[in-house]
C-alpha cells in the first residue's frame, strides 16, 4: 500500500511541478518498480518493445505529411478554399477557419499542427476584419480538435495498435461523422453569436475563373485522404505504407503542381517531423512501463470489479462514468499515456457491457481530443495562446461557449452508436 | 574566469554540436525511412518482388530516429509539460524548480542508460530475424538516445550554475 502511495505520490509531484509528462510517468513507474524489486532492465526493455511496431511508423509519416502540406503551401490553398465557399455569409471567416481545421485534419493527423497551420494565417486574417481575437483564437483551438477524429488519425494508429479487436482503418472510417458533427456544432455556436456580435462578411465577389482555380489546387490536396483512407478500409496498403503514400503523395502535389516545395523545405520538414515524432516517442515509451506496472499491479481487474461495483451492469452509466473520467483525465495527461494505460483496461469492460468495441473506441477518442481544449489546462490552449498572444484567461473564457456544445456533441456520439457505426457498416467493415 | 563557467562554456558548445549532428541525423534516417517504405508498396505492386528485410530496418531507423531526435526536444524545450502551476510562480522561483527538475530527469535518464547498456549485453548474441545483426544494435538505440539527452540535462545543470537563469528561454522558445 505505501508503495503506490509513493508512486502516486511521485507522479502528482512530478507533474504539479512542471516535469516533461514523459518523465513524471517514467519516474513514477520507476519508482514503484525499483521498491517492489522487480530488476530494473524491464524499464528500456519496455521503452524499447513499446516502439518496435511496424503500425506506429505512420506516426512519424503522418506527421511528416503535415510538415510538407504545410510548408508546401496546402494549409494556405485550403483556407482560401474554405473561405470562397462560406466568406460571403455574416461570419465567413469565422465559418472558413472550422471548415479549413476539417480539411487540414483529413490531411494530418494531430491537433497542434492545425493549431499552427490555420492559426497563424487565420487569427490575424480575422482580426483584421473585425472579429475579436478572443473569439478568432477560441475558434482556431476549438476547431483544431477536429483534426484528431478526422481520418487519418495519430490516436487512431495508437488505439488499434493497443486495443484488441480494432482496427485501424475502422476506426478512421468511424471518426468521419462524429468530425463532421463536432465541426458542425461549432459552427452552430457561430451562427448563433453571428447577429448578436454582429460579425463581418466579404463584400467582394469571386470570379468563376478565379473559383474554378482555387477550387482545382484545393482537390487536389482533398483527394489525399480519400486515398490514404480508401487504400486501407479496401486493402491495397497497410496502415503505414498509406502513410508513406501520403508523405510521397503531398511532396509531388506541393513540388510540382504548387511549385512551392524546395529541397530546403523538404530538409525542414523532415527535421521537424522528427523532432515532433521524438516528442510523442518518449512519452509512448514510458507509458509502456506504466502500463507494465499496472499490468503486474492487478490494476485492471481490481479497476474492473470497482467500476462495476459503482455503475453495476448498466452500460449508460458505464459510459457517462468513462466520459467524465476521460474527459478529466485528458486535460492534463498527453492523449497517447492514456490511451497506452487505460485503452486496453477499460475496453474489455465496455465490450462485457455489450458495448461495440468501435464505438467505444470512438468515444474514447473523441473524450481525449475535446481535453485538449479544456481550460485551464488543455495543450491546443497553451498552442493557441502563445500564437495569438493571447492570455490564457482570456481564452479559456471565449473557449466556454463551445466546449459546451463539444459536450453536448460528445453525449449524442455516445448514447447513439448510429452516428460512429453507420459508414463503417455501409462500407462492410466490422 | 571561474572553473564552472569554462566547464558551461564546454559544455554548451558540445550541446550544441550533439544538437546539429542529431538533426543531420534525423534527417537521413526519416528520409530513409520513406524510401524504404515507399521501395516495399513499389516493389510489390509494380515490380513484383518483395523486400524482405523492408520492415525490420525501417522499424529500427525509426526507434534510432526517435531517440535520437529526442534530445533536440530537450534542449528546445519541447517536451510536453503541464505549466500551470509553474506560471504562477515568480520567475526565480521557477528557475530554482527548473534547476531541481533537472535532477530528476537525470535520475531516470541515469536508469535508463545503465540498464539499457545491460539490456544491450544480454541481448547481444541474439540476431534479428531478417537482417541477422545482433539484437543489441537496435536495443542501443534507447539508451544511446538517454545518453544524448542527458548531455543537455547537464548542460542545463551548468548553465544554471553559471548564469542563475536556464528557464527563460527554455519556456520562451516552446511552441
Amino acid at each position: 500500500m505505501i508503495k503506490i502511495l509513493v508512486a502516486t505520490f511521485v507522479f502528482i509531484f512530478a507533474l504539479l511541478i512542471g516535469f516533461p509528462i514523459a518523465f513524471v510517468i517514467g519516474l513514477s513507474s520507476f519508482s514503484s518498480i525499483a521498491l517492489d524489486n522487480i530488476p530494473l532492465t524491464v524499464i528500456p526493455q519496455r521503452m524499447f518493445s513499446g516502439i518496435d511496431v511496424f503500425v506506429v511508423m505512420a506516426v512519424p509519416f503522418f506527421i511528416l505529411t503535415g510538415e510538407i502540406m504545410n510548408r508546401g503551401g496546402v494549409s494556405q490553398r485550403l483556407i482560401r478554399f474554405a473561405e470562397v465557399i462560406v466568406g460571403r455569409v455574416k461570419g465567413g471567416l469565422a465559418y472558413s477557419n472550422i471548415i479549413a481545421s476539417m480539411f487540414f485534419g483529413g490531411i494530418s493527423g494531430a491537433a497542434i499542427a492545425d493549431v499552427s497551420a490555420i492559426g497563424s494565417v487565420m487569427i490575424p486574417a480575422m482580426e483584421k476584419s473585425g472579429y475579436k481575437r478572443s473569439f478568432s483564437s477560441a475558434i482556431t483551438a476549438c476547431s483544431s480538435v477536429v483534426g484528431p477524429i478526422i481520418p487519418p488519425s495519430i490516436p487512431a494508429v495508437l488505439y488499434a495498435m493497443n486495443v484488441s479487436g480494432v482496427s485501424v482503418g475502422a476506426l478512421f472510417v468511424a471518426g468521419i461523422v462524429p468530425g463532421i458533427m463536432l465541426g458542425g456544432g461549432l459552427m452552430l455556436v457561430c451562427a448563433l453569436m453571428a447577429n448578436k456580435e454582429n460579425f463581418p462578411k466579404r463584400e467582394k465577389v469571386v470570379t468563376a475563373k478565379e473559383f474554378f482555380k482555387i477550387l482545382f489546387e484545393a482537390f487536389l490536396a482533398l483527394i489525399a485522404p480519400l486515398i490514404i483512407i480508401g487504400g486501407i478500409i479496401f486493402g491495397i496498403f497497410t496502415p503505414t505504407e498509406a502513410s508513406v503514400i501520403a508523405v510521397v503523395y503531398s511532396v509531388i502535389i506541393a513540388s510540382l503542381i504548387y511549385r512551392q516545395l524546395s529541397l530546403r523545405d523538404i530538409i525542414e520538414s523532415l527535421k521537424q517531423a522528427g523532432i515532433t515524432t521524438s516528442i510523442l516517442f518518449l512519452v509512448v515509451s514510458t507509458a509502456y512501463v506504466m502500463a507494465y506496472v499496472f499490468s503486474i499491479k492487478g490494476v485492471a481487474p481490481s479497476m474492473a470489479s470497482f467500476i462495476v461495483g459503482i455503475v453495476g451492469e448498466n452500460p449508460f452509466l458505464f459510459l457517462l462514468m468513462v466520459n467524465i473520467l476521460l474527459l478529466v483525465i485528458g486535460t492534463f495527461m498527453e492523449f497517447s499515456a492514456v490511451i497506452i494505460v487505460l485503452g486496453p483496461m477499460l475496453a474489455p469492460i465496455a465490450v462485457q457491457l455489450g458495448i461495440d468495441p468501435l464505438h467505444f473506441g470512438v468515444i474514447f477518442i473523441v473524450n481525449l481530443a475535446i481535453g485538449l481544449t479544456t481550460p485551464p489546462l488543455g495543450v491546443c490552449l497553451f498552442a493557441t495562446s502563445g500564437i495569438a498572444n493571447i492570455s490564457l484567461e482570456q481564452l479559456s473564457k471565449a473557449v466556454l461557449p463551445f466546449l459546451l456544445v463539444k459536450v453536448m456533441v460528445l453525449f449524442l456520439i455516445t448514447y447513439l452508436p448510429f452516428f460512429s457505426l453507420y459508414i463503417p457498416e455501409l462500407l462492410n467493415i466490422i | 574566469m571561474s572553473l564552472i563557467a569554462q566547464i558551461n562554456e564546454t559544455m554548451q558548445k558540445f550541446s550544441r554540436l550533439v544538437v546539429n549532428i542529431s538533426l543531420v541525423m534525423v534527417t537521413f534516417f526519416l528520409a530513409a525511412m520513406v524510401v524504404i517504405v515507399f521501395l516495399q508498396i513499389i516493389g510489390r505492386y509494380v515490380l513484383f518482388w518483395s523486400l524482405p528485410w523492408s520492415e525490420e530496418l525501417s522499424r529500427y531507423l525509426m526507434i534510432w530516429m526517435a531517440y535520437i531526435a529526442s534530445n533536440v526536444a530537450l534542449y528546445k524545450g519541447l517536451h510536453v509539460s503541464m505549466r500551470a502551476f509553474l506560471n504562477i510562480l515568480s520567475e526565480k522561483n521557477r528557475n530554482y524548480l527548473f534547476f531541481v527538475m533537472n535532477f530528476g530527469i537525470l535520475l531516470f535518464l541515469t536508469v535508463v542508460i545503465f540498464y539499457g547498456y545491460k539490456n544491450i549485453i544480454i541481448v547481444s548474441n541474439q540476431t534479428t530475424p531478417v537482417l541477422g545483426i545482433s539484437m543489441g544494435w537496435a536495443y542501443a538505440a534507447v539508451p544511446f538516445g538517454c545518453l544524448l539527452m542527458l548531455v543537455q540535462v547537464i548542460t542545463n545543470i551548468f548553465d544554471f550554475l553559471t548564469r542563475k537563469i536556464i528557464c527563460k528561454e527554455i519556456f520562451d522558445s516552446r511552441e
